[in-house]
């Protein structure tokens, strides 16, 4: 057992208490709370007055699969077809790739990753711890979505560029509810064939059964409520990603009852669909209760500068608690992670960051990170 | 004449917050002569000039826009270019920028061409660019490394080698030096070090004629050399593009701060965005630098950089009234702008009304 103390350990709990210990066994805590006597065997690590938070999480990011922002070295998306629902993140994630490292650099300890948003149907994500030797040591959650896109992207790269469907919103619609369509037909034997067979429909049919969410890409209002409208008529879970223009409508976002992923608001504006982007959605949707997480959108804003955008959000009015929670233990929420991370609590994943300072003050650096208990980074 | 008084103003000299009063007279910082028509009191508030942005495509390069608004790039090269001739004073980003508390910005062309433009400084507001130019023909851009590679090879269909670059390059001096004799400041986008050493090079061969300074310097860290003439780092806050940005990283203000190599800071808008210009100072800060010194970097260190120190970039008698007030010390990652001025005018207020 391992104990560290002489530190401010920020447990992100419902509390948000400030504990002096945490103990850690396996790769998990069993303890955190005020100093105590504890076992003489155990070994004891001096964190030097440090602050440390639970291990920050972006729920909607292309770590892994996508290096720089150009896209001859992109693994994301799949441009062959604007329909490519048997895609997997897991197919293409390189656990060797630098985002991994940055992403420990900026204290994230995990992600959720996979294709991007030129296709109307991309692929399905998947949630990885941000080190561990192999990918299957990662892995928190193989099917975590399936991910889709409204908007200009599709309509950019196949109508415009290709010169083929989807040139329309319209089109777009289409093509997604065709999905559904042809799963909704089957009858069980058929659709535990295609779940069998990993066939074309498999994940329509768990979206379908609520085995996994929908997470459709949406900045433009029109486009966040043909998502909504689309989930409705087939009666599916939806997380909507991006939700840019989420609050020009955000009566209609709360009464769908669904969650979204905010950003990447520290992106300039660069196409039209984004030309409302701003970090002000994100207290626009803390008051009127709709859950959200923060995103980087990796490799748009870099996974390491997360923080960076929870705290431009407090710039334009969030609160530092709700801001601190939608890095961390609220992200864990909205994947239903929350039973092992995103908060320091006893029997969850010892998955925490030390910092410096306050996480949130400017002079704060990140000078370690642990997944599992072991540290995989460490500041110069 | 308003005399803002209480308020927390940053020295350029002591680069302090001092508890002191200004007073302003249309467009300039005047004397304490006459008694005030307005007073304002600002007491908790924190008060810097402008900040100023030293390497940005705003209005250049349009927000929210694709191919439309996008001014910064022209497929052939010529001497007469000038980012004053595609500047868009209702691009959305100068709001944005004076919401930040930016007030003026160095306009360097897009990283694509090789060859680039004539750069100007302008204010960030009015509604043309005439009125909004502070200085123009500041210097001559250039790009290059990846980018020009790219760009050319996309264009032309053959490559082009850091040799050609150097060739193309030194033949466009000899030229500005003829037909622009008037510009001698050169301002060169290089990530990588060899190209760092390329521009080192160049000051040796070009130094009675040219001042050359760098813009972004990656892997400037990486040259043993600390010897160079200003640098307009950064910007760190951005997407990793190429290749040659795998080592970008906030680190590097603190290696240039260490090695007391001069530089400014930039976002190169909208790369990163105008808004985050605080940020890359915040990121300064973490990574060991003084805030007083990220604060006289943002402000007067860049008017003495590009030459209009005589004209803003301090809060002093005599200068144009360009500063701002915040809620909070201004390098706090939430701190917020209250009010912005230029030349005396409040072109933005996070309150309607801000006055009292």
């Amino acid at each position: 057992m391992i104990i560290y103390h002489h530190a401010k350990f920020l447990t992100v709990n419902e509390q948000n208490d400030t504990c002096e210990q945490l103990w850690i066994e396996d790769g998990r805590i069993v303890y955190i709370g005020p100093a105590k006597e504890f076992p003489p065997q155990a070994e004891l690590v001096d964190l030097q007055g440090a602050y440390v938070t639970p291990g920050l999480i972006d729920i909607h990011a292309h770590v892994g699969t996508w290096a720089e922002v150009t896209e001859d070295i992109n693994d994301a998306n799949e441009y062959s077809e604007p329909f490519t629902p048997l895609m997997h993140a897991l197919d293409s994630v390189d656990i060797r790739h630098f985002s991994f490292q940055h992403a420990l650099e900026g204290g994230v300890t995990t992600v959720q990753t996979g294709p991007g948003s030129a296709n109307v149907i991309g692929g399905i994500w998947s949630i990885l711890k941000t080190a561990g030797p192999t990918l299957s040591s990662r892995v928190l959650v193989e099917r975590s979505g399936l991910k889709g896109a409204l908007g200009e992207n599709p309509k950019n790269v196949f109508g415009n560029q290709y010169k083929r469907k989807p040139m329309t919103r319209m089109a777009i619609a289409q093509l997604l509810r065709d999905g559904f369509q042809r799963a909704s037909q089957l009858n069980e034997q058929q659709q535990t064939e295609q779940i069998k067979e990993n066939a074309e429909l498999r994940p329509f049919i768990e979206v379908l059964r609520g085995d996994m969410p929908l997470r459709l890409h949406c900045h433009r209002a029109d486009d966040i409520m043909t998502a909504i409208r689309i989930a409705k008529e087939f009666n599916v879970k939806l997380h909507l990603e991006h939700c840019t223009e989420g609050y020009l409508i955000v009566d209609a976002v709360k009464e769908s009852g669904f969650h979204a992923t905010l950003g990447p608001y520290m992106l300039t504006p660069s196409k039209y669909e984004t030309r409302h982007s701003t970090p002000a959605i994100a207290a626009v949707f803390k008051e009127h209760n709709i859950p959200f997480a923060i995103m980087t959108d990796h490799p748009f804003v870099p996974i390491q500068y997360l923080k960076y955008c929870a705290t431009e959000a407090i710039r334009y009015g969030l609160d530092e608690d709700t801001a601190l929670k939608s890095i961390t233990i609220n992200a864990a929420k909205l994947v239903q992670l929350d039973h092992r991370i995103g908060s320091l609590e006893e029997g969850k994943d010892a998955d925490f960051v030390v910092w410096s300072h306050p996480i949130f003050e400017t002079e704060a650096k990140v000078l370690q990170t642990y997944v599992n208990g072991q540290k995989y980074y460490e500041a110069e | 004449m308003t005399r803002y008084i209480n308020g927390l103003v940053f020295n350029s000299e002591t680069r302090s917050f001092n508890k002191q009063s200004f007073q302003v007279q249309g467009q300039y910082f005047e004397p304490a002569t006459h008694s005030p028509e307005t007073e304002l009191d600002l007491d908790g508030y924190y008060i810097t000039p402008g900040f100023i942005d030293s390497c940005s495509q705003i209005g250049l390069a349009e927000i929210g826009i694709r191919w439309e608004g996008d001014d910064s790039y022209e497929f052939d090269s010529h001497l007469q270019y000038s980012v004053v001739d595609g500047i868009y004073p209702f691009d959305t980003a100068f709001q944005k920028a004076v919401s930040h508390g930016v007030t003026a910005s160095h306009i360097v062309p897009s990283p694509k061409s090789l060859i680039g433009a004539k750069t100007a400084i302008i204010h960030h507001t009015h509604t043309t660019v005439d009125e909004m130019v502070i200085s123009k023909d500041v210097a001559y851009s250039f790009s290059i490394g990846h980018q020009a590679k790219s760009t050319f090879f996309a264009e032309k269909k053959k490559p082009l080698t850091r040799m050609g670059i150097a060739k193309i390059l030194r033949e466009t001096l000899q030229q500005i030096q003829q037909q622009e004799p008037s510009i001698t400041k050169i301002v060169i986008r290089a990530h990588k070090a060899v190209d760092l050493e390329f521009i080192s090079r160049l000051q040796q061969e070009f130094g009675s004629i040219f001042d050359f300074h760098i813009i972004h310097g990656t892997e400037i860290t990486f040259l043993h050399e600390t010897s160079f003439n200003t640098v307009i780092a950064g910007p760190t806050f951005r997407y990793i593009e190429h290749n040659e940005m795998m080592a970008l990283s906030p680190k590097l203000y603190h290696q240039l701060y260490k090695h007391s190599i001069p530089f400014v800071f930039c976002t190169d808008h909208p790369v990163s965005s105008t808004s985050h210009l605080t940020l890359e100072g915040c990121l300064a800060v973490r990574e060991g630098m003084a805030r007083q010194d990220v604060l006289y970097a943002l402000t007067t260190g860049a008017a003495n950089f590009l030459g209009i120190a005589h004209l803003t970039g301090a809060i002093r008698v005599g200068l144009l009234a360009d500063f701002v007030i915040w809620d909070k010390h201004p390098l706090n990652l939430d701190a917020q702008v209250v009010a912005t001025y230029i030349k005396g005018t409040k072109v933005y207020a996070r309150e309607e009304g801000f006055t009292q």
